[in-house]
């Protein structure tokens, strides 16, 4: 296998400039990049953001606290409880209120349903872009289950305003326990049988193994947060490290990449490491629905917020790394600065450095394997 | 005496004035009759069906259901893409080779149909019997790589240019190992001819040249097999028109109907792999024990069509006569779903209309329709195969054909050859 | 010698991964599509109740407190309000009568602004404002999304209830003699 990734490669002048455009046949979103090429390598890839900015962090400063809370759905719309609750805990770390533990237990379910859902996006889009199709369709059918399961939850399938500052909005609904524990059954076989078609097929790892590894220490240096940061070998996971929530009492692992096909941090390892995830996250909303207590779910929290004049950051593991909010507050019933803290934006950053020397069916790879979306890096 | 001949012999005697025209005139005349006969009504049909045949085998394969709307379950939806081609705008990049540029689909179109010419469909149902089938067949399957070129170039594109060359070079390279596979059929039947072929199979399954000195024809079939699919450019191949990634290869700065023959010809294509397989290793048109499961299958899909047919139109004629208008009829409403009695009742019948269709074995209507059902099946592992894997990147892609099928090609020569020369066990049987 | 094995093990594999494709796809052709054949399949049917579809509201039992106008984080919502004589309403939320002082004269909502979030539907006291099932409200027209949900009939009742206000207030009051 030609080690494509590191080559050092020396390029004449007529390299030309190709413009990957905001119109892509991939569903990363509204991504840019400008490509420095020779027709076969690339010398660079230079990631253009912007092109779906929608101010949320202005519009932060102009609703009040409650009525942000749909906004956040959409700073991630693949996976938009983690967003919600990572905003509503900062609210109430500036509130100082007490959230129950039965809203704590919701909250938790609601997250691992989603953060399965967004690792489905991101394992479908992957062979997707390396040329196999049906992984993708099969993964967006298991998605649709999650989403009716979330639907018959909160209402809603993509934009979900769930969570609200000191609880929840809506109880279990009748039946659902057992809905959600059939569902994952099946969904556990279907891993398996994904497993089977695409996991482990010569072509896809031929195609990912060995491509653009990202060590360790470059992990850390670019700022990489969540499954591209532990593919690398980094043993960093919010809910582990800085647990929040009911992390505490539940038992689930951490998956690590090995460099078990190539090298370590490479585009196979940043692929396997999510399917290990989905299957913790099965594990952990078994849990949760063994151990969940009864009680009220929404805390005692004013009609109108208005939190005292301070500021503070809190971070939960979204599907794709830290997702933090800096909430500033002066004592008024609208923030006064709101700045949301994602983990595909230190991704763009770090395809610049990787791209050099890859073949351009490499780079759509990179991207793929880093599970960047348009939302998270524009807000 | 070929069929032409005979045929023109008869037209010689029917009027004293045509013998006043060289025969060769006649001979002419007779194969251009029959190879429009043969393109028009059979192959270019048969292509635009496998474009419909392979978004069904997509849609099931992806747990949907496929394109089923058009036409009683869809069948008629090859027409309607091609009339929507039709009348698209025919546009043309600013600084384009406008002759070049024109004439490239017509390339690659003739390199699909023409090779047409020299596949025997039945004992006289081929056009050209010409004693040298393969060596034609794979001269002329390089009239592509001219057509993508000439696509490519004269599209002024970088893009297209570069998804050219590496088509040009990927079909090039796996001409190769085409051609060592398809020697062991050759060697077998000691004859380049594409009749003799079939003639050297005949007598039933046993006789296949795939069950013949194994293993060599065995793993010759799956390289063959392999480099065609390399020579079509299907997935895991298809490197220069779905580098979809970023853009379409040499296909991106066409539209319009000058697409849909690129289209077109990639199924006439396939279905000349799947001829070509059939032929050479597995028995061509000759009846055999395995025409009862081909035939089931055919009659299978023909019965579920018709049956879909009639509800179909059961929905559609009575709103007609009630003056509704064609178009608001034509999708509003939902299709038929058949339940497990109406799949069981349709396996039996055609099991048993394959069993009927036994008794008139070398009734050459039967024997065409068996062998086109024979081909079907190749062309549903070649869709079926484009579902499964993903792409390969060009140089593992050269690695494949260089290092792998052409040692192997090779063996299974050297194998055959070997096999034939000291007689002894020659096959499975 | 390693580079022939590695050779056979490539083959080997490229072979098993190809075969376990195949099986995983083949089992799928014996399965149900999942397709939903919209529309001639009820869907709407199928939501859960809780589903957030375009919002009704209730006229007959809307109190005119503005909470959802307030709450609405686009101001897709708007009001107008007279004060009329006191009525009572039954809310559907508690099961007891409140008391209605204020009658609306005007209530938009516009739903092409509107992005079911729900954060008017929490703080109605009387469960006026609701969320539907119903997802399908396509028109020709955008000026056309812009539902008023205030009738004829409920203008006619608060005109009503404005002139018994003014009569009640010219009343004299009745004197409640203590026993």
């Amino acid at each position: 296998m030609m080690n494509i990734g590191t080559a050092q490669i020396q390029f004449s002048d007529d390299e030309m400039e190709i413009n990957m455009g905001p119109q892509h046949p991939s569903t990363h979103g509204v991504l840019r990049f400008r490509t420095f090429t020779d027709g076969e390598l690339v010398r660079k890839a230079i990631p253009e953001i912007g092109y779906l900015h929608r101010a949320i962090e202005k519009i932060g400063e102009m609703v009040d606290y409650n009525g942000f809370m749909p906004y956040t759905d959409r700073v991630d719309y693949v996976a938009a409880m983690t967003a919600n609750h990572g905003y509503a805990r900062t609210v109430e770390k500036l509130l100082g209120t007490e959230v129950p533990a039965r809203a704590q237990y919701l909250r938790v379910i609601a997250d691992e349903l989603c953060r399965i859902a967004s690792h489905l996006i991101a394992v479908g889009t992957f062979p997707m872009d390396i040329g196999a199709v049906t992984p993708f369709i099969h993964a967006l059918r298991e998605r649709e289950k999650v989403n009716t399961l979330i639907e018959a939850l909160c209402g809603a399938r993509l934009t979900y305003n769930y969570v609200r500052i000191g609880g929840v909005a809506f109880d279990l609904p009748a039946g659902y326990q057992t809905q959600v524990l059939s569902f994952l059954e099946s969904f556990e076989k279907f891993i398996d049988e994904y497993d089977r078609l695409i996991s482990f097929n010569q072509i896809f790892i031929g195609r990912t193994a060995n491509l653009c590894p990202i060590s360790k220490e470059q992990a850390i240096a670019y700022g990489l947060v969540g499954p591209n940061l532990r593919a690398s070998g980094v043993n960093w996971d919010l809910r582990k490290n800085i647990p929040y929530a009911v992390y505490p009492e539940l038992e689930f692992n951490v998956p690590l990449g090995t460099g078990e096909r190539g090298q370590l941090g490479d585009c196979y390892d940043r692929y396997i490491i999510r399917i290990r995830e989905i299957r913790e996250s099965v594990k952990i909303l078994r849990q949760c629905f063994d151990k969940i207590p009864e009680g009220p779910i929404m805390g005692k929290v004013p009609k109108n917020i208005k939190p005292p004049a301070g500021e503070a950051y809190t971070a939960v593991e979204a599907a794709r790394g830290e997702l933090g909010y800096f909430v500033v507050s002066d004592g008024t019933a609208k923030a006064y600065r709101v700045k949301i803290r994602t983990g595909s934006f230190a991704s763009m950053a770090i395809i610049e450095s990787l791209s050099n020397g890859i073949l351009l069916a490499d780079l759509i790879a990179l991207i793929a394997s880093l599970d960047v979306v348009a939302p998270e890096v524009d807000r | 005496m070929s069929s032409i001949e005979l045929a023109a012999n008869k037209i010689v005697s029917l009027n004293p004035l045509f013998q006043e025209i060289p025969i060769e005139f006649i001979y002419l005349g007779l194969m251009l009759l029959s190879a429009s006969l043969l393109l028009g009504l059979l192959i270019a049909p048969i292509a635009g069906f496998s474009t419909y045949i392979e978004r069904r085998i997509a849609g099931r394969i992806q747990s949907r259901i496929g394109c089923n709307r058009v036409g009683p379950e869809g069948v008629l939806q090859f027409l309607a893409d091609g009339i929507k081609l039709l009348l698209k705008e025919d546009n043309m990049p600013k600084g384009a080779d406008a002759p070049l540029f024109k004439l490239a689909p017509f390339l690659v179109v003739m390199g699909a149909f023409m090779s047409f010419a020299c596949v025997p469909f039945g004992k006289y149902l081929v056009v050209a019997n010409i004693n040298v089938g393969i060596l034609y067949l794979i001269s002329i399957s390089s009239f592509a790589v001219v057509g993508i070129l000439l696509a490519g170039w004269s599209s002024n594109n970088k893009w297209s240019l570069l998804g050219a060359m590496r088509s040009a070079a990927q079909i090039v390279s796996y001409e190769i190992p085409l051609g060592l596979a398809l020697m062991v059929p050759v060697l077998l039947s000691g004859s380049l001819g594409l009749q003799d072929l079939n003639t050297a199979q005949a007598g039933g399954m046993r006789n296949w040249f795939i069950f013949a000195a194994f293993p060599g024809p065995f793993i010759a079939f799956f390289v063959y097999f392999i480099s065609a699919l390399a020579e079509v450019n299907r997935t895991p191949f298809d490197l220069p028109e779905a580098e979809s990634e970023l853009v379409s290869g040499y296909n991106t700065e066409y539209s319009g109907i000058r697409w849909g023959m690129f289209f077109v010809a990639e199924y006439a294509n396939m279905f000349l792999v799947s001829a070509i397989s059939v032929t050479a290793f597995f028995g061509g048109w000759q009846p055999s024990r395995s025409n009862i499961v081909v035939s089931t299958m055919a009659l299978f899909f023909t019965f579920l069509i018709l049956v879909k047919t009639v509800d179909y139109l059961s929905k559609v004629i009575p709103g007609l006569l009630q003056g509704k208008k064609l178009f608001s009829l034509l999708s509003n409403f939902r299709p038929m779903r058949m339940n497990k009695v109406g799949w069981i009742a349709i396996l039996c019948a055609s099991i048993a209309g394959a069993g009927v269709l036994q008794l008139f074995a070398d009734f050459w209507p039967v024997i065409l329709i068996t062998f086109i059902a024979k081909c079907y099946f190749f062309m549903f592992i070649i869709m079926w195969i484009r579902w499964v894997l993903p792409r390969y990147r060009v140089d593992q892609l050269m690695d494949l054909c260089w290092k792998k099928l052409i040692p192997i090609g090779f063996a299974c020569l050297l194998w055959t050859a070997f096999l034939s020369l000291f007689g002894g066990w020659s096959g499975l049987f | 010698m390693n580079g022939l094995k590695n050779w056979f093990k490539e083959i080997y594999t490229g072979v098993i991964s190809t075969a376990n494709g195949f099986a995983v796809t083949f089992v799928h052709f014996f399965r149900e599509p999942v397709t939903i054949e919209y529309p001639e399949v009820n869907v709407e049917s199928q939501l859960p109740e809780r589903y957030r579809g375009i919002l009704q509201v209730d006229m007959d039992i809307c109190i005119s407190c503005r909470l959802c106008e307030s709450s609405c984080p686009i101001s897709c919502i708007v009001i107008d309000d007279i004060k009329g004589a006191k009525s009572s309403v039954m809310s559907k939320i508690t099961g007891k009568p409140t008391p209605k002082l204020k009658y609306p004269t005007r209530f938009d909502i516009d739903i092409a602004k509107c992005m079911y979030c729900g954060l008017c539907v929490e703080p109605c006291p009387t469960g006026a404002i609701h969320h539907t099932r119903r997802f399908e409200g396509t028109v020709t027209n955008v000026s056309d999304l812009t539902y008023s949900y205030v009738r004829p009939s409920d203008l006619a009742y608060a005109k009503d209830q404005v002139k018994l206000a003014e009569v009640q207030k010219e009343a004299p009051k009745e004197v409640v003699e203590p026993a």
